[in-house]
């Protein structure tokens, strides 16, 4: 160990004892593009937003999440989404939907991959009702600061941006389609359900290709007396979802007033941990080092290097030290975190219980006489035929 | 009894079903609009929903005979009774009637909202019994005479 090594090693020492983590702000926004030129209702698309994958499984061991928060931001991106998507005025209706066995015209699946206050990452997959992909896509956000900032009276949510992008990206695929492939996906969606409710009647006219795309095989008549009992079954699915829809509407609106309270007292409490974790790893690293160094350095015949390493090796020590207080200030911020989630967990854990009751209690009702449907009309359909 | 007969006993049977349905839905979304509306009274500052119909205007239902259904729950607001009127909302959640031509008037309740000719429904089938409990438990008086109307109807066609 020369003396330049010393050098280098006291040097080490210094930057680490007076390093700090520096915070990104991004200030970008997205702002929402709206569809400007009138879509003729006929080529109008019905959009579904699936409500989100919280993403609990793949959470490693953080103590800060709470899976009863994940739920309800599951519930309450997707309705946020949903609204977004509803005011670029591109599509038709723009539901929050229960299963993928809902049918409309596109699918819009999320799975919250990260949301903490500070960064929010959601995985989106949006595809056709004939099983086509349009995008498979992550989506990042960094709150600013200034997002919580009290005085500013900011209205949007911190993230308005990310959804605004989705909302973006959605229509310029919806603008690529290629001639009347609207019509097209409208016409499958409304095979789907007939296929749902009278499968005896209309399961061969769609057909799957090799990729697994739906494509019609032939069109009903227009006149079909069972099409005509079907479209009004159609209409009382639609008001199921609607009504299914003022239930996410009414659990968002209450959650949010807690949620971005929380959001913005855990903004300053995600940063500081993640700034003294920063902080401990670099100086437990540096210290490391220098206790390893200076150690060698202590055995040089070099009476100045050997000077230089028991610094280094005290240095090394002291900062390990200051490590590790780091890291207990960082666990600090990190109960306060859980704190602040508990408070919310509490609060609106009732509010997610009730959702699901209602939830599951409407669909099992609309789920029952959905049955009783598809048994009159499987009695019509043999009746017609003459089978009975 | 003919095919067509035999239809026309089962489109009875679904119209009744429908009519169920639908004051199921109008039970649901009254209670929908009454988180909605707390959800108004703890939050002064946001924007309130008492000034938006129960129910979004338009005619469902009818007129789906030869055109593709229009653009899912945004366009089909109204709640098709039995008689095919569509029951719209006002501005006070109070529903009115689409239908001018439908019994506005209820006729006399013999005891807990059931009209004074009504039968006991001892001898009701699930159909039946579905219309019954469904008229019983409805509070607008508009629906809920369309529903007994309905369960008439089923009960004589028996």
């Amino acid at each position: 160990m020369n003396y330049k090594c010393t050098i280098w090693l006291l040097t080490l020492l210094l930057a680490l004892t007076g390093c700090g983590g520096t915070t990104v702000k991004s200030t970008k926004f997205t702002q929402l593009e709206q569809q400007t030129a009138e879509i003729p209702e006929a080529q109008l698309l019905d959009l579904g937003v699936l409500g989100f994958d919280p993403g609990l499984d793949d959470i490693e061991d953080d103590d800060s999440i709470l899976p009863e928060i994940r739920n309800a931001e599951a519930r309450f991106f997707a309705d946020q989404l949903a609204d977004t998507i509803q005011s670029s005025g591109a599509w038709g209706a723009v539901r929050v939907i229960p299963a993928a066995d809902t049918i409309v015209d596109v699918y819009v699946k999320g799975k919250i991959l990260h949301s903490d206050g500070e960064n929010l990452v959601l995985a989106i997959h949006a595809y056709d009702t004939s099983g086509i992909t349009w995008l498979r896509k992550e989506y990042d956000d960094r709150a600013s600061r200034y997002a919580y900032d009290r005085r500013r009276k900011i209205k949007d949510d911190p993230f308005q941006g990310l959804f605004n992008r989705i909302a973006n990206d959605l229509i310029r695929e919806r603008q690529n389609l290629e001639g009347d492939r609207a019509e097209t996906l409208r016409a499958i969606s409304e095979l789907r359900f007939a296929r749902l409710f009278a499968p005896d009647a209309y399961s061969d006219y769609l057909r799957e290709n090799r990729k697994g795309v739906l494509e019609i095989s032939r069109l009903p008549a227009e006149n079909d007396p069972l099409l005509t009992r079907i479209r009004r079954i159609r209409e009382r699915d639609y008001l199921y979802i609607d009504t299914l829809q003022e239930y996410y509407h009414a659990f968002s609106r209450r959650m949010e007033t807690p949620y971005q309270n929380w959001r913005a007292e855990s903004y300053s409490e995600v940063i500081a941990a993640r700034e003294l974790k920063q902080q401990s790893t670099q100086r437990l690293v540096g210290g490391i080092a220098a206790v390893v160094g200076g150690i060698a350095a202590a055995t040089s015949s070099n009476a100045a290097s050997r000077t230089g390493g028991y610094v280094a090796a005290t240095g090394g020590g002291m900062l390990i030290k200051s490590a590790l207080e780091k890291k207990a200030e960082a666990q600090l911020h990190i109960e306060t975190l859980v704190e602040l989630g508990q408070s919310l967990e509490a609060e609106i854990e009732p509010q997610v219980i009730e959702l699901e009751d209602r939830t599951i209690t409407l669909t099992g009702n609309a789920e029952a006489q959905y049955q009783q449907w598809k048994a009159i009309l499987q009695e019509i359909y043999a009746a017609e035929r003459g089978d009975i | 009894m003919t095919g067509a007969e035999a239809v026309g006993v089962l489109d009875e049977q679904l119209d009744a079903s429908l009519a169920v349905f639908d004051g199921m839905i109008l039970g649901e979304r009254g209670t929908a609009a009454g988180i909605e509306n707390s959800n108004t009274s703890d939050d002064p500052g946001s924007a309130g929903s008492n000034d938006e119909p129960l129910f979004e205007e338009g005619e469902l239902g009818g007129g789906s005979g030869g055109t593709a259904v229009p653009g899912m729950p945004s366009g089909a607001g109204g709640i098709e009774a039995g008689d095919g009127s569509v029951v719209d909302g006002d501005s006070n959640g109070n529903r009115t009637e689409g239908d001018a031509s439908g019994p506005a008037v209820e006729t006399a309740r013999a005891d807990g909202g059931v009209p004074a000719d009504i039968a006991s429904g001892a001898d009701d089938d699930i159909v039946a019994r579905q219309i019954r409990e469904a008229a019983m438990k409805e509070k607008d008086p508009v629906l809920r005479e369309k529903l007994w109307d309905e369960y008439r109807k089923y009960k004589n066609q028996q």
